[in-house]
């Protein structure tokens, strides 16, 4: 899958999950990385600009191994975050899929 | 490409310098997600791979309106220095990220330590539930199957009665007091019970094993604090 598309819409993938449980960062690449092909380091940064805009927070878990772990918990204005980047989300693979003549089920 | 961890940290370091990014702590997400890589039996190069570039990563941390070409310019230069310093390797490897602090901000600690009310609630469990319940319950199990069996065997038996009278099988008592139509009328009543008891037979089996699963692993959970994994 062409990296460019796939940068804009990880965001959306990783609220997403977070909406649904709290992570730790290799558990999120993982999750992600079963349905498609991520550098597993972009991960991070996009972690770390979603934190700083207050849509996810972390804390620590400590671990019978190794260091503690960071996991990531999602806020309010992330849950309102991904609701709207959803709903961009169908209007765009809509209008896409408009334009390339592919029809959905139940239309 | 990069190779062990220690490489990959110390350019991800002089990169995001570069960058003017001093965050630690980005540091120590890619030090944790190493960590865990390695416990899941990858190598360290197997895990460099899949992160990427240092430099790409670094251009993503970077504040709005770097010049990322600048940056580009000094990756071959980081590279270099990243090979002479095989030899003092130490910046990464062995450092403390202060991880003894985690306790004060975890206030979410997810039940992975062994907990005293949670062993003495075993304990608890044991001795005044699971201590009679359990012995209940086998035997129940162990008699519906007994029950189950007599009930194929006995109409086997009973018909074999009627058929051949008692020179060959001692009939039981109960063919001498029915005629031999109620006899085989009771034994097909007994036999369709059995078919009947046989359809559940292997499902309460499993669900007494499960049963016992689950006691096990609330009994290693509690007294290990770690997850189970059976």
């Amino acid at each position: 899958m062409n990296s460019q598309l796939k940068r804009g819409t990880l965001e959306l993938c990783v609220l997403s999950i977070l909406a649904r449980r709290d992570c730790y960062g290799y558990e999120l690449v993982n999750a992600i990385s079963e349905s498609m092909h991520i550098t597993e380091g972009t991960i991070y940064p996009l972690l770390k600009r979603l934190k700083d805009d207050g849509n996810i927070t972390s804390y620590l878990v400590e671990s019978t191994e190794g260091p503690p772990r960071k996991y990531y918990k999602i806020t309010n204005n992330g849950l309102i975050k991904t609701k709207e980047l959803e709903g961009q989300w169908i209007q765009f693979y809509r209008s896409i899929n408009k334009i390339l003549g592919i029809t959905e089920k139940g239309e | 490409m990069y190779y062990t961890k220690a490489q990959f940290l110390e350019v991800l370091k002089a990169e995001l310098l570069k960058r003017g990014v001093t965050d630690n702590e980005i540091l120590e997400d890619f030090e944790q997600h190493f960590e865990i890589g390695l416990s899941e039996g990858l190598t360290e190069a197997q895990v460099c791979e899949k992160l990427g570039a240092p430099t790409e990563i670094a251009n993503q941390y970077a504040p709005e309106g770097y010049n990322e070409n600048t940056a580009t310019q000094n990756v071959n230069q980081t590279e270099n220095n990243v090979n002479q310093n095989q030899g003092q390797q130490n910046a990464f490897a062995e450092n403390n990220y202060n991880y003894g602090n985690a306790n004060q901000t975890a206030p979410q600690n997810n039940g992975d330590n062994a907990d005293v009310a949670k062993i003495i609630g075993v304990i608890c469990l044991d001795v005044f539930v699971l201590v009679w319940a359990i012995p209940t319950l086998f035997s129940l199990l162990i008699s519906y199957w007994g029950v189950m069996i007599s009930f194929f065997v006995t109409p086997v038996v009973m018909i074999i009665g009627i058929i051949f009278g008692s020179f060959f099988v001692s009939s039981p008592i109960i063919i001498s007091m029915l005629t031999p139509a109620a006899g085989i009328f009771a034994a097909l009543i007994l036999f369709g019970i059995a078919l009947i008891m046989s359809a559940f037979c292997i499902d309460i089996w499993k669900g007494f094993g499960k049963l016992m699963q689950a006691i096990a692993r609330l009994h290693y959970e509690a007294f290990t604090g770690k997850k189970a994994t059976f």
